[in-house]
């Protein structure tokens, strides 16, 4: 069975900043990463792939360099990768994405079953959290968003039982395969690819499936797919921060405050 | 008359027979003991240790007679020398006599041990083993009533200190009743020649000829018998380390210190990166563990272990050599433990200190070369992201690489993207690129420059971490990545000469670097500014100041700089007070070893620890010459609430507030 985990190239965002005349971001010298939360996608797959032998696939949609993306993907374990790469595929919003995606998953799927499709809850460039649910819409999966903790897997009977993240409480949930699940970074600690790995995935094989491959309806990709339309981008002035307690006199009361304010804005978690 | 004995007195020379037989026996168990020790070496991997021999064979030589390693700890290295120059100088007695009686007198007819010399050697013998007796009596009470803190007492000092305070105990007993015999009544000017001699002799004058001859004979051959017991004893007791330590010296690294294996990452037929099993390590990092004396001086000076931390470097050398007999399939970091490994600073104070030339630290390196490369694991969650932070930004902040040269901004300092001609690339590293503090540093050590009218060129956005903490966190793949960066862009644009501020950055770019095909010449500022003062093209208008000094790991122990830097000091108007753990024993800020990146979760904070060493001095100054120590210190002075008591400042602050002109 198959595991595949779809994840993208992204700026170093603590390092993105807004050009103030154009409202743009400036990309100049920053550094690729692998989208943060899909590390964690990734590494919720490999722990699956040693626990039951599931295989893993890596998927991602971007220019010819996110190859970087998909070798790094090779270095942990996963067992392949394919890049979805088109210039038609090029200024696509999350619905086109979705498609793209889906497609691709399909395909995987003729060639061997999929069972889990994992994603991480959102990208750290675009944060819409919507990439994820909408691949499970198109393929009809049920999805688990949110995961922050994978509670069963059993292979035999085919379900997995997870534990939600949600605002202030958790919410333990099971679907049978397929299903698509989105991961938080607490669901775990990624792997640091041993050198071998990292020698071994410099000369592996990324493929490379461009719209030859998918035969998407080019109306359903790219910039043409995509409706949504982004009218400004800009750095939101910063609200003044606001005094809580009386830190001098009374410290602990102050602090038992400031822990329940960053409790209830969901900032931190118990 | 003229001078001398008669030897195998009252034994008669027919025991030579069995004597030697008994003695061939003995030497026989001892190589049979060393023999069967052998294949436990043998499993690690080979080594070149006999290159350069005549140099090696001087080195050993003159840390075996002079002692000159045993004797850098005076307590109790002076009991130790004292012991072995007697005990010593008594073995050589023993083979005189042995040449003169079975093979001068019997084959040449030559009697060698006669008038004046045999006086000398009567005397000298003697007091050689007064001197032996006494020092090894010290050395009891320190090992058994004093009992200083970790030294650990074995079956082994039981052993061995029963038998040599016999042996030489016999060993008088049997003389004194030889003289009381032969010499205290016939030549009492001959016999005043063994003083001890006579000491004992005198207790069994008056006894009859026949109970004299059979007390002799039965002392003889018990002191016989103990000496043999001490011949085959070697190998099985600590006492090997009479070979095995001469021998590590023959076998100690000739290289520069602090030099590592280079990992040839490109070789596809290496599986195994580190020491992942004791068949990974060196047979000198076997052999290591026999050299050790358990001497316990790099415990003594080890800042995890002095801290509470699960490190002892003397525990770590021994446990390898216990698994290397024992059970050499284990898994090697498991058995020693991954907070052993990761406690360590790579301070180097064992190394420095070992009198049996034993290498602490490449062993944990290799270690953790095996955990990081091979298993991806790291002391903690906050080093991971450090690490993989270089990986990506080059620095180990997450910092936007763009912004490493921001600090330069205003100051008269070239980058050299835009060809400019400069004198030196000042290779600035991480901490006084980035850090708010240490860039004080970095612009101090310009405006010096600047004074000097030296120019200065640095790298800017395109100089990257120079990967000394990932290489000692065992990251060879990383460091090799960002040193590759590094030694690319130097080379490209001809440097003809580098200065760091950071001693990390100055050993790895001066030493490590080279392995890797960098080859310009490369100073720590310290000794790049005494240069400049030497030739006057520094001059400063001192201004007194209070201080103490931190000698850094880097700086001091692995460079061996240390004079320098306190004679800028002091031609600054600074007036030293040292600290006890000063020069070569310095005692480390914490940060070695990757360990900047860590949190320090096990026993107390080292950096603490170190800055009281300072306030004990009583100066209100603490000068350092290293980013991270400073980082450490500014942290240590705050954890240990000794803010406004004293303060640490950077060697070059204080050079540049005392610019002539
Ligand atoms: S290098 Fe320093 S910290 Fe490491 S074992 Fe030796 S003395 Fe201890
Ligand atoms: S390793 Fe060296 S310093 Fe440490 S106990 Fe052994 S002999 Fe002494």
């Amino acid at each position: 069975m198959l595991i595949v985990v779809c994840i993208k190239q992204v700026p170093d965002t603590t390092q993105v900043q807004i050009d103030p005349v154009t409202n743009t971001l400036v990309r100049d010298g920053i550094p690729f990463i692998v989208n943060p939360y899909d590390t964690h996608a990734l590494e919720a797959a490999l722990q699956l792939k040693d626990r039951f032998g599931f295989r893993v696939a890596a998927i991602s949609m971007g220019p010819p360099n996110a190859e970087a993306t998909l070798r790094k993907a090779l270095s942990l374990g996963v067992d392949k990768a394919i890049l979805l790469s088109d210039r038609v595929f090029g200024g696509a919003d999350t619905l086109a994405t979705s498609n793209v995606l889906t497609r691709a998953i399909q395909l995987l799927n003729k060639q061997e079953e999929v069972g889990l499709v994992l994603c991480g809850k959102q990208t750290i460039d675009g944060d819409t959290a919507q990439v994820g649910p909408g691949i499970a819409t198109r393929l009809g999966y049920t999805q688990l968003t949110l995961v922050d903790r994978v509670e069963r897997v059993d292979s035999l009977s085919r379900k997995i039982r997870v534990r939600r993240k949600l605002e202030g409480r958790h919410e333990i949930v099971e679907a049978p395969f397929p299903a698509m699940i989105t991961v938080v970074r607490e669901l775990n600690q990624p792997r640091y690819p041993t050198v071998p790995m990292r020698l071994d995935s410099a000369d592996a094989e990324v493929t490379v499936w461009n719209n030859e491959v998918l035969k998407l309806d080019v109306a359903t990709i790219g910039l043409k797919g995509s409706p949504t339309w982004v009218s400004r981008i800009f750095s939101p002035e910063r609200e003044k921060g606001e005094v809580v307690g009386d830190g001098l006199n009374d410290p602990v009361a102050a602090a038992n405050l400031l822990i329940d304010k960053l409790l209830s804005k969901d900032l931190i978690a118990v | 008359m003229e001078a001398t004995r008669e030897i195998y007195w009252n034994v008669g020379h027919g025991v030579v027979w069995g004597m030697y037989l008994f003695a061939f026996i003995a030497i026989g168990i001892c190589a049979w003991g060393f023999w069967t020790r052998l294949p436990v070496y043998r499993q690690g991997k080979p080594l070149s240790r006999l290159d350069r021999l005549p140099e090696r064979i001087a080195l050993m030589v003159k840390a075996m007679l002079a002692q000159s390693k045993v004797l850098r700890v005076l307590d109790p290295g002076a009991l130790h020398a004292l012991f072995f120059w007697s005990f010593a100088l008594l073995f050589i007695g023993t083979l005189l006599i042995m040449a003169q009686a079975d093979f001068a007198a019997p084959v040449l007819g030559i009697v060698f041990l006669k008038g004046a010399f045999y006086k000398l050697f009567s005397l000298s013998l003697d007091v050689a083993g007064a001197l032996a007796l006494l020092m090894l009596g010290g050395l009891m009470v320190r090992r058994f009533f004093v009992k200083p803190e970790g030294l650990q007492t074995i079956r082994d000092d039981y052993v061995v200190q029963a038998l040599l305070f016999s042996i030489i105990l016999t060993g008088f007993f049997a003389e004194g009743i030889r003289m009381a015999a032969t010499e205290i009544g016939a030549n009492p000017q001959l016999a005043r020649l063994s003083p001890v001699g006579l000491l004992f002799g005198q207790m069994f004058l008056g006894m009859t000829p026949a109970v004299l001859s059979q007390a002799h004979k039965a002392t003889w051959w018990v002191h016989f018998f103990l000496a043999m017991g001490f011949i085959a004893a070697i190998p099985y007791t600590k006492l090997r380390h009479i070979f095995t330590t001469s021998a590590n010296y023959l076998f100690a690294d000739l290289g520069p210190k602090g030099a590592l294996a280079t990992i040839n990452l490109e070789d596809e037929s290496v599986e195994q990166f580190g020491a992942a099993s004791i068949k990974d390590l060196t047979w000198k990092d076997i052999f290591d563990a026999d050299a050790c004396t358990s001497c316990k001086r790099c415990q003594d000076r080890c800042p995890a272990y002095a801290t509470d931390k699960p490190l002892s470097p003397m525990k770590l050398v021994q446990k390898i050599g216990e698994i290397a007999r024992e059970t050499p399939e284990a898994n090697l970091c498991q058995s020693i433990g991954e907070d052993v490994l990761w406690s360590c600073t790579t301070c180097r104070a064992c190394q420095e200190t070992c009198p049996a030339s034993v290498e602490h630290v490449n062993k944990i390196l290799e270690m953790r070369r095996n955990l990081t490369l091979m298993e991806g694991s790291f002391p903690g969650d906050e080093v991971r992201t450090a690490i993989g932070n270089i990986e990506v930004n080059g620095n180990p902040f997450g910092l936007a690489y763009a912004a490493r040269g921001d600090w330069a901004e205003g100051l008269d300092v070239a980058v050299m993207e835009s060809g400019a001609e400069v004198d030196v690339l000042y290779f600035v590293g991480c901490y006084p690129s980035f850090d708010k503090r240490n860039r004080e540093i970095a612009a101090n050590f310009i405006k010096i420059c600047n004074a000097a009218g030296v120019r200065v060129g640095i790298l800017g956005k395109e100089e990257k971490c120079c990967g000394e903490p990932a290489r000692k966190l065992g990251n060879e793949y990383l460091y090799q990545m960002t040193a590759a960066e590094n030694i690319e862009l130097i080379k490209a644009y001809g440097v003809k000469k580098i200065v760091t501020t950071c001693p990390h950055c100055f050993n790895t770019l001066a030493r490590d670097y080279q392995d890797l095909g960098l080859d310009v010449p490369v100073e720590h500022y310290t000794t790049y500014i005494s240069g400049l003062m030497r030739q006057q093209r520094l001059k400063l208008s001192p201004e007194p100041f209070e201080f103490t000094y931190h000698d850094s790991c880097y700086l001091g122990r692995y460079m061996d700089i240390i004079e320098e830097p306190r004679e800028i000091l002091k031609q600054a108007g600074g007036q030293i007070t040292e600290m006890t753990r000063s020069g070569l024993e310095s005692f480390c800020c914490s940060a070695g070893g990757g360990r900047i990146f860590a949190e320090e979760k096990i026993g107390s904070r080292i950096n603490v620890a170190r800055v009281q060493m300072a306030k004990e001095t009583g100066a209100p100054l603490l000068v350092s010459n290293c980013p991270f120590c400073l980082t450490m210190f500014e942290d240590g002075i705050k954890t240990g609430g000794v803010e406004g008591e004293i303060r640490v400042r950077d060697l070059a602050e204080m050079v540049a507030e005392r610019l002539a002109g």
